[in-house]
């Protein structure tokens, strides 16, 4: 007893030195949010719990009403009738017939590929849609295609999804007495056929977002052409308007080139996501990761002065916290700093900006600021300055002129450029067209795959101003904020169910092809304008599909200067998915010094809270709500899932006396919003961050009520740009909301010691220095021994095993989404998730180092790590989990009785348990939907309630290359086998092969001088290897 | 103590409640998602499939 008290005193004791060690330093080393930075008692309670409160909790009994045993086998006999009916066709999943007529091109249990393209944004990247009996099940990157090569964002990897959403429309939909009631398509064509004969001199105003195929275009010229009071207005809230026309002014050409960031040195991004959010982040993505090589020893260096912590941030060498209304004032100093120091010489007077004043008024680090310079000098010619779309035209103009002046053009790409089909409309066009509205000028608005009512910038007020309009058309999938305000909802397909073409870039085309016949009575939109102006009954399935070869065949073939014949080449394009072509870009124009007058010599002055609304990561402008994978997606850098807030510093938190969960109210320009605080590591002072796509009132049964709408402040005019504010009005309202983190749950540091995630050998990381003087240097301190009381197992065969560069790691989910659908991987809902209980089979862990105001982030996707002697093993009561021949770590489903033991044990806290049949508890059986059923990989089981799951090293891609290789007569190789998560990674961080095959590739990988396991002391021999991650410092500051 | 007349009664009860569940119009089993219509999946015959990798037709 005294002993066990002892023991107590002196943990306690411990506990208080280390925390008074924590306060005391000023680098408390790696650390996940604040409560453990700053050792909250709460939080040091929870974390000697190895489950979060609420995961494992029973029912109390003494809470539940008693019952008479009278009454007990009363509701006993009623519930098992009940249940026996209930349960009678549980199994009954309808009857199995054998193909009567097998369609040619399907061999029963062999998936099927076609190349398409994805709408899912402007990007219109080229997709390989993998089908499996004639349902599409999984889409990656189409690898002809020359800007996605392979790879796709994680929105078109969960795209999947929403083809099978119970909530698309199946029909029509007419509004009578403002009810929606069902209709036929004849009866739409007849009707809006007589409201287009009769509009008169009224416009009739066509809404799309940004158009991207050229034979859809031709579709609106002809339209315009036959009812010429129509006119078409492309509008994206989220684009690049701002940089194109600040090069415009610089240069003379229309749109921004391309960047070679796979050349460049040296990177100074302000403000700009370009890894996170940019438009084009895929590309730059993969060309930016290509300089960041441990195997061939190339790295560049990011430097990152931005306000809020984005993913780009995350992966800086160095970032210099700023609020984004002052960046101009920044770069004229560098401008200033740079012409003092005579590394350039341009025409502008920036003497009245200095970085001094910078580090006076923000905060920035002196030595940092030092560095850039030297660097800049130093890296003249291999550096891209690249700005956020956000910030004003005239940070771009200065941005463009030192890039010109630094001799940095020649990182411009000259081979090709982007292609607008239509320009966007400005926002000035959508003025006057609200304006119009009002004065009764427009009789028809149609919706053409476009949700106004939600992305348009409040002041317009635009869902109010619609309802004067007399015939209001909605072309969407999902009934959104736009439709409920139409006459009309007509449902239209689904892209992989849509023909279509792309031109995004000069140099080829690309070709969407259906993969699927349309699941519901929908139809293309294109084709629905067709039939309008065909006429009656002009309607059949291939419209569209006739009139996108014909415009081929007399338009863009005869381009190509192709010698093979039309019919062939077509087919041939549809199969590669892409053509190309031999349209050149404009040459970039030389920068036009006469703009540097628009650069003004004064300092900016900003007072009070900037705020910036920005698009979320996993549901972009609002566009995929509905979809409950993105939805679940922890963010990659708060690890908040479910929901958008206010992110905001610590010390501007304690300014305003706010915490997390607190809510805040937000005044700018006469709009308000209401939202949750998020005190968030690394934002710049005096500066809130808010993402949109959130807040939706019409986004399906998933996506609806979900966060909060900042929309509300996103104004056309009173901001620097309309994603920009100033001195916002910013009160702390009573109440509060809680925000789930998805991090806090699956922590595997143990108690909160100082360093642990360094010292249990959880996070390894170096300096691009350090190891050019010694490739071993990672090692060369370690001085255990690792004895285990098991004997090694011989695996001398083929054994599994994977590594992850932490250098290419970004952080971005792409590997996460992609891992959940290939494996049937269940949404669970924002309440689960609180308590523990999401699906996920790979996470991604994020650990902050340093302090809260100045943060550094290492990221580390965590799944099984295929142990060699899995703790997790030894520990199943039932033996449901084993070890097979090859390495694999492998889960027998119908053996498990759901005791969690393993789950206990596992070290890296990577196993996952069904506390329900998640597939039934969430929303109202969402997923249980017969036509959910339909989005699930054959290959994988889909599993149900008291199971433990975990990731399988994608056990089915395995099978399928080994059941190739016996066809063809060969041993398998690991280079046949890629997994889920390696084939969607964009910079290649993953790799997957045989551990013990010295000739492939994969074997460097596994025995690299960087390679650690994580927990290596345990001795349990993971097969996971991690490549260190290196930082790009400056050798003095190491 | 429930004799042995009840005992059957119910039996016979639950019984035909089974049997008159069975034909009953609503099911208890479903929910709100549960009402659709089997969705019939249809391939695309004129959409050209292709190897996964390494399968390139127009150069």
């Amino acid at each position: 007893m005294q002993s066990k008290e002892r023991k107590l005193e002196t943990s306690v004791s411990d506990k208080k030195e280390n925390i008074e060690d924590m306060k005391k330093e000023k680098d408390p080393n790696y650390w996940r949010s604040f409560e453990e930075l700053y050792a909250k008692k709460e939080f040091l309670a929870e974390k000697n719990n190895e489950f979060k409160d609420g995961t494992t909790t029973a029912p109390v009994l003494s809470e539940m009403s008693a019952f008479s045993r009278r009454k007990f086998l009363a509701l006993l006999g009623a519930s098992a009738a009940f249940a026996g009916t209930a349960c009678s066709d549980y199994y009954d999943k309808g009857e199995i017939v054998p193909y009567n007529k097998k369609p040619e091109e399907i061999t029963l249990g062999k998936a099927n590929y076609y190349a398409s393209v994805c709408n899912g944004c402007s990007s219109a990247c080229g997709v390989l849609i993998k089908t499996r009996e004639g349902r599409p099940i999984k889409v990656d990157g189409n690898p002809d295609h020359p800007v996605s090569k392979g790879k796709i964002c994680l929105q078109g990897q969960a795209s999947i999804m929403d083809l099978y959403d119970p909530d698309r429309l199946q029909s029509p939909l007419k509004k009578v007495q403002n009810r929606f009631e069902e209709t036929d398509w004849e009866s739409v064509d007849k009707q809006i056929g007589i409201a287009l004969s009769t509009i008169g001199e009224k416009e009739i105003a066509i809404i799309t977002n940004q158009l991207t195929s050229p034979t859809e275009n031709k579709v609106l010229d002809e339209f315009t052409t036959r009812n010429p009071t129509a006119k078409v207005y492309s509008y994206e809230q989220f684009n690049e308007t701002v940089r194109n026309s600040a090069w415009k002014k610089c240069c003379g050409t229309n749109t921004f080139p391309l960047l070679k960031w796979n050349e460049a040195k040296l990177i100074l991004s302000l403000d700009a996501d370009f890894l996170g959010t940019d438009p084009n982040r895929i590309e730059n993505t993969r060309l930016f990761a290509e300089s960041r090589d441990v195997m061939n020893k190339k790295f560049n260096r990011l430097y990152v002065v931005e306000g809020n912590l984005s993913l780009t941030g995350m992966n800086a060498d160095y970032r210099l916290r700023l609020r984004p209304d002052v960046q101009y004032n920044f770069v004229m100093s560098v401008i200033n700093e740079l012409q003092k120091r005579d590394v350039i010489s341009t025409n502008v007077d920036a003497s009245g900006y200095t970085l001094a004043k910078m580090v006076d008024e923000f905060g920035l680090s002196e030595k940092s600021l030092n560095y850039l310079l030297i660097d800049l000098k130093k890296n003249k010619g291999k550096t891209i300055i690249y700005a956020g779309d956000h910030l004003e035209e005239k940070v771009h103009i200065a941005v463009n002129l030192l890039n010109d002046a630094l001799g940095n053009t020649k990182l411009y790409d000259s081979q090709s450029t982007k292609v607008s089909v239509r320009f966007l409309s400005s926002l000035d066009d959508l003025k006057i067209l609200v304006s119009r509205i009002s004065s009764g000028k427009v009789g028809m608005v149609i919706h053409y795959g476009s949700n106004p009512a939600y992305n348009f910038p409040a002041d317009l007020n635009y869902s109010d101003v619609i309802k004067s309009v007399e015939n209001v058309i909605s072309l969407t999938e999902i009934i959104n904020e736009s439709a409920n305000l139409s006459s009309y909802i007509l449902p239209i397909n689904h892209t992989f169910e849509s023909w279509g073409d792309s031109k995004v870039r000069t140099g080829f085309y690309a070709l969407q092809q259906p993969v699927i016949a349309p699941l519901y009575n929908t139809r293309q939109k294109e084709s629905i304008l067709l039939a309008w102006m065909m006429g009656d009954k002009s309607f059949n399935e291939s419209l569209y599909h006739e009139y996108l070869i014909s415009n081929w065949k007399d338009n863009i073939y005869p381009t190509l200067n192709s010698n093979i014949e039309f019919k062939t080449y077509w087919y041939g394009v549809l199969h590669d998915g892409v053509a190309r072509s031999n349209d050149k870009p404009d040459e970039i124009g030389t920068f036009n010094y006469s703009v540097s007058g628009e650069l003004n010599s004064s300092n900016q002055t900003v007072s009070g809270i900037a705020v910036q609304i920005k698009e979320s990561y996993s549901l972009r402008d609002g566009r995929f709500a509905n979809n409950g994978w993105l939805q679940e997606s922890p963010h990659p850098v708060s690890k908040v899932t479910w929901d958008n807030y206010a992110a905001i510093s610590k010390t501007t938190a304690d300014k305003i006396g706010v915490e997390n969960n607190d809510l805040l109210e937000l005044k700018v320009n006469e709009k308000t919003l209401s939202i949750p605080a998020f005190v968030q590591p690394g934002l710049a002072n005096d500066f809130i961050l808010i993402e949109t796509g959130y807040g939706r009132t019409a986004a399906g049964s998933v996506g609806s009520d979900v966060g909060f709408n900042a929309n509300n402040l996103y104004t056309s005019t009173g901001g620097f740009t309309p994603w920009l504010y100033s001195d916002v009005n910013v009160n702390k309202l009573p109440g509060s909301y809680k925000l789930v983190v998805a991090q806090a749950i699956y922590d595997f540091t143990a108690n909160n010691k100082k360093d642990l995630p360094e010292k249990r050998g959880i996070i390894k990381e170096g300096t691009v220095d350090e190891y050019l003087k010694d490739s071993h240097f990672l090692h060369r301190n370690e001085k255990h021994h690792l004895e285990s009381v098991n004997p090694p197992i011989p695996y001398e065969g083929l054994k599994w095993g994977m590594s992850i560069d932490l250098n290419k790691c970004l952080g971005c989910s792409e590997c996460f989404i992609a891992c959940n659908v290939e494996n049937n991987i269940p949404i669970v809902g924002k309440d689960q998730v609180e308590v523990g209980r999401e699906m996920h089979w790979l996470r991604i862990d994020r650990y902050y180092s340093g302090t809260p105001e100045d943060p550094q982030v290492s990221t580390q996707p965590m799944l099984c790590q295929h142990c060699d002697q899995a703790p997790c093993e030894n520990v199943c009561p039932v033996v449901a989990t084993t070890h097979s021949p090859d390495g694999l770590n492998q889960m027998i489903y119908n053996r498990c009785v759901g005791t969690r033991y393993c789950s206990n044990n596992c070290p890296y806290k990577v196993r996952r348990f069904n506390f329900f049949n998640f597939r039934d508890h969430f929303n109202d059986a969402h997923q249980e939907s017969p036509v959910f059923a339909l989005l699930h990989n054959p290959e994988v089981t889909v599993r149900s309630r008291g199971v433990m799951e975990k990731c399988t090293f994608c056990i089915q891609r395995i099978m399928d290359a080994r059941s190739d290789a016996t066809k063809d007569g060969r041993e398998i190789k690991g280079s046949d086998v890629k997994t889920a998560c390696q084939e969607a990674c964009v910079t290649n961080a993953i790799q997957f092969g045989d551990i013990n095959n010295k000739q492939e590739e994969f074997y460097k990988y596994r025995n690299h001088e960087l390679g650690y396991y994580v927990l290596e002391h345990l001795n349990i021999r993971p097969n996971v290897t991690y490549i260190a991650k290196l930082k790009n410092i400056h050798p003095e500051d190491a | 103590m429930i004799d042995r007349n009840k005992f059957f009664s119910v039996i016979g009860l639950g019984v035909i409640g089974v049997l008159f569940a069975k034909i009953f119009p609503f099911s208890f089993a479903s929910n709100a998602n549960s009402k659709g219509k089997n969705i019939k999946v249809k391939i695309n015959p004129r959409a050209v499939k292709r190897e996964k990798v390494r399968d390139k037709r127009v150069r």
